[in-house]
């Protein structure tokens, strides 16, 4: 009998995960993938925004400004990168007014330090902005951060603290106990006394297990994006967009955290919740639009494509409420944007929630998130001495990002372990870099073999039938049956 | 650590091993800084025959192609090899930083030669749309796993792109057992050889499907297909008339990209046209003291024309620590008309050798003129029945024709 499930590892489940380790309970995660994170925390902006854009008076709102707020200190405690570089909202033709109001709401919200630009000092600032701008809003407090790094540390940290997280094991039913909870996976039963519900994108198909006819639908909304080599590093500074519409805040332009430059997302509503797929029309469509705010985008050092899911829903704002029927069960529904950024605040509302039910106890001896050793941001004296205590940090098996032998098996070693290729790259950077993988995955997958003890063909890519090696019929003897 | 040397040279595949040996037998120190585990670069996994034809006058396949050089390399006590190191930084003043299982090591030097090969290009460069699932591999990767690994990456297989490497691994996935479904190339003509276009497709009745190209990709957790379709003129895919081809896996031939990250870091001028850096005669580039070959310096079809290049880097960088280039004027070679590049790209005076030019072509073209002028002045002109893009020109002009040219020009017509 645990204390609480926690359904779902994305970011809202994994901050929740670690925030309640640091308590007297027991606390298990489920995760229907086989790493985190997988839906909407994998594939987003990595922007953790400063609070304009929300309603005032909604959760949205609140949560955002908050969120923002605890980001510095969340990420050094879980040495996570985060930057505050600093947003501009732009507008073109007779759009101050809007700009205006945004400026107000963002007062309103709590945002702080809003500054109004003219023309002049905007491309004084970010010379390849659209000479055409009139005016902008500069947000300050803007920021970005790694959405991968930030799940991960944060679960791997709940894990140090006692949390357990069981992979590949997907919630399909639950039923009411008179103890509080049965809940059923694939795979198990589990009993527990709280249910906390971060199924993202599938947030809603929970709801739906206890209440098939409850009102409230997930209506997904896919984004998609353009990522640029390292080499454009400085085509800008700060996170660049245009003043929202009603579908959002548009496509913009940010440096990540890594260096690279993120253009997109669309904004389209599609049935398929699975479906990650970009577009040529979609593509065309980021490209169109970041022309209109930054003209000179260099098109010619695109690296990868991606989309992503907003978990958008009929509920205009955040979906944080236990359903009468079915006490002791908080729903986080309905998380788009800015989600990423309201994470830590809303993880503080479980918590609040739970000590509300129970007189919980906070933990003695909390163990802080030992660091994950990142080799190419050490001193040249730091990497000399990991060198000399095992010569596999000297490797260098990623050439584009200089990652190490020694921080691929770290990272396969680890509390949370990386069993795929794709959870090798989000903890490592192995195969992001311009070659994306084309060098480095047949080594990565030989040592995923032998760290995990699996045949090579074994291996895949994120899990489930994504098998990197299909060919059944060469040296067999090499293979393991997989049916 | 600290480590000092005459020379270093940085990757050790053909255009590295062939420069260290001739800067070797001028007596210099040599060190090879090399990422794998073994000397030989690409050549290692290139097991088909067909290298050496220039150069040795024999067939030989890549690894016995590289195995003549590293054989030949042992009999140097100046030129030390270190495996399994990575350069990860250079500076201005030819310091360099490396890393290696022993540490990290800053080596002093007179002179580096860049020999470091070329990378392919990616599904994400292509910005091919679609899902994002496994069985999407560049053909190199995919010859290493199958060549070198002994692994097959998939059994139902379509490739994207002409180059040759595609078309060998058409040939090498069939051999293996494993179903070809055909070659997709979005321009009018093959991007290969035609010796690899009739031993590696024609051979085995593997289809080459000109002027299509791949629209978009299938598959949640392996590929399951491929949407193709004709592209137009202008190179537009027509996806009206899209057609689904079932596959579990994607090759791209799609192009090679010179690796020159490091040259960018201490700000040397690359040229669009080739991605490789401007050199002149001596391959020397426009910072003195660094020199570059092989693939990196521009894509070569050939290996002989890659250890030709390394020798003559070699030679140069000896030839410079001795202070025997003494450049007077230095003019930049123009090109026009079909000529898509030209390597060197600059005449460095006083010219006291043979040149050695490599061309490629925008198009294909009968009864090709290949021209040099000097300010609209016909110096000297070439003859060729027949020019393709997949195909290397490669002429060597004398210096008389050269003489203190004030704006060479090489174009070629109809």
């Amino acid at each position: 009998m645990e204390d609480v499930i926690i359904i779902g590892g994305g970011v809202v489940g994994s901050l929740i995960a670690r925030e309640l380790s640091f308590y007297e309970i027991s606390v298990l995660l489920l995760e229907k993938e086989e790493d985190i994170p997988m839906g909407s925390t994998k594939a987003n902006s990595a922007i953790v925004h400063s609070g304009y854009d929300p309603l005032p008076g909604t959760l949205k709102a609140k949560t955002n400004v908050e969120g923002n707020r605890l980001y510095k200190d969340l990420c050094e405690e879980l040495k996570v990168p985060f930057k505050r570089i600093g947003a501009y909202v732009l507008a073109f033709n007779d759009e101050l007014k809007t700009l205006l109001e945004l400026k107000e709401r963002g007062k309103t919200n709590g945002v702080s330090e809003i500054q109004i630009l003219k023309r002049e000092e905007i491309l004084k600032r970010e010379p390849n902005i659209n000479e055409e701008v009139k005016y902008a809003l500069f947000f300050p407090t803007s920021g970005i951060t790694n959405p991968f790094l930030l799940t991960i540390h944060a679960l791997e940290n709940a894990i140090e603290n006692g949390a357990k997280v069981k992979l590949r094991e997907e919630v399909i039913g639950i039923e009411k106990k008179d103890m509080g909870y049965k809940v059923i996976t694939n795979k198990s039963e589990y009993y527990c006394k709280y249910i906390i519900n971060c199924a993202g994108i599938n947030a809603d198909k929970i709801i739906h297990l206890l209440d098939p006819d409850y009102p409230f639908t997930i209506t997904p909304r896919k984004g998609e994006y353009l990522i640029l080599d390292k080499k454009a590093q400085n085509f800008v500074k700060s996170t660049i967009f245009h003043v929202p519409t009603q579908k959002g805040k548009g496509v913009l332009v940010t440096p990540t955290v890594d260096g690279n430059i993120l253009l997109g997302p669309t904004a389209e509503n599609i049935e398929d919740r699975e479906d990650k797929s970009t577009s040529h029309e979609g593509l065309l469509e980021v490209k169109e639009k970041v022309k209109k705010l930054t003209p000179n985008v260099p098109f010619s050092l695109v690296i990868n494509i991606f989309s992503g899911i907003r978990a958008s829903s009929t509920y205009k704002d955040f979906f944080v409420q236990e359903i009468p029927e079915f006490k002791n069960i908080l729903h986080f529904a309905g998380i788009d944007s800015p989600g990423l950024t309201s994470a830590p605040s809303l993880a503080k509302m479980a918590v609040e929630w739970l000590k509300e039910k129970e007189n919980i106890k906070r933990k003695k001896n909390i163990k802080n998130f030992e660091k994950i050793i990142s080799f190419k941001e050490l001193t040249e004296e730091e990497k000399e001495n990991l060198i000399k205590e095992d010569p596999k940090w000297g490797h260098i098996i990623c050439r584009c990002e200089h990652v190490s032998e020694m921080e691929v098996r770290n990272a396969i070693n680890s509390p949370l372990p990386a069993r795929t290729l794709e959870a090798i790259k989000k903890r490592t950077r192995a195969g992001m870099g311009r070659c994306q993988g084309a060098f480095c995955s047949y080594h990565i997958m030989k040592i995923l073999s032998e760290e995990l003890e699996i045949p090579i063909n074994m291996i895949t890519l994120r899990g489930g039938k994504s098998f990197l090696l299909n060919g059944e019929n060469k040296v067999r003897w090499k293979y393991a049956k997989r049916s | 650590m600290q480590k000092e040397v005459d020379i270093v040279i940085i990757g050790g595949g053909p255009a590295g091993l062939s420069a260290s040996i001739s800067s070797a037998e001028r007596g210099k120190s040599i060190l090879i800084l090399e990422r794998n585990e073994e000397l030989g670069g690409v050549l290692n996994q290139c097991i088909h025959p067909g290298f050496g034809l220039i150069y040795f006058k024999e067939e030989l396949t890549g690894p016995e192609y590289a195995y003549r050089f590293i054989k030949e390399i042992e009999k140097y006590p100046n030129i030390e090899v270190w495996l399994e190191t990575m350069v990860v930084d250079i500076t201005n003043e030819k310091e360099i930083t490396a890393i290696n299982k022993d540490g990290i090591w800053k080596i002093k030097t007179k002179a580096i030669i860049f020999s470091t090969g070329c990378r392919e290009r990616t599904r994400g460069n292509l910005q091919i749309p679609g899902t994002r699932p496994a069985g999407i591999y560049t053909a190199g990767t995919a010859q290493r796993l199958v060549n070198i690994e002994g692994y097959l990456p998939g059994e139902k297989i379509l490739i994207l792109g002409s180059g040759d490497i595609g078309l060998i691994m058409a040939r090498r996935l069939k051999w293996e057992g494993a179903e070809v479904i055909g070659v997709i190339e979005k321009l009018p003509y093959p991007g290969g050889l035609t010796r690899n276009l009739v031993q590696c497709l024609e051979d085995y009745n593997i289809p080459l499907y000109l002027k299509h190209t791949v629209v978009e990709i299938l598959g949640k957790d392996r590929v399951e297909g491929v949407y193709i379709a004709p592209v137009d003129d202008y190179g537009n895919p027509i996806t009206d008339n899209k057609k689904f081809i079932e596959c579990d896996t994607l090759l791209l031939s799609a192009g090679l990209i010179p690796e020159n990250d490091l040259l960018e870091n201490i700000n040397i001028p690359l040229d669009p046209r080739t991605q490789g850096p401007y050199v002149d005669q001596y391959l020397s580039t426009l910072k003195e003291g660094i020199f570059s070959c092989g693939n990196s310096l521009l894509v070569n079809d050939l290996v002989d024309y890659v250890t030709l290049q390394g020798i003559l880097a070699g030679k140069s960088a000896v030839r410079y620590i001795n202070n025997e280039i003494n450049i007077e004027k230095r003019s930049h070679i123009e090109i026009d008309g079909n000529l898509r590049l030209v390597v060197p790209q600059y005449l460095s005076y006083p010219i006291l050798e043979d040149i050695t030019f490599y061309f490629r072509v925008k198009e294909p073209q009968k009864s090709a003129i290949l021209t040099l002028k000097d300010n609209d002045k016909r110096i000297k002109e070439w003859r060729f029945p027949v020019v393709k893009p997949a195909e290397m020109i490669v002429i060597k002009v004398k210096p008389e024709f050269l003489r203190y040219m004030e704006n060479p020009k090489f174009s070629m017509e109809g």
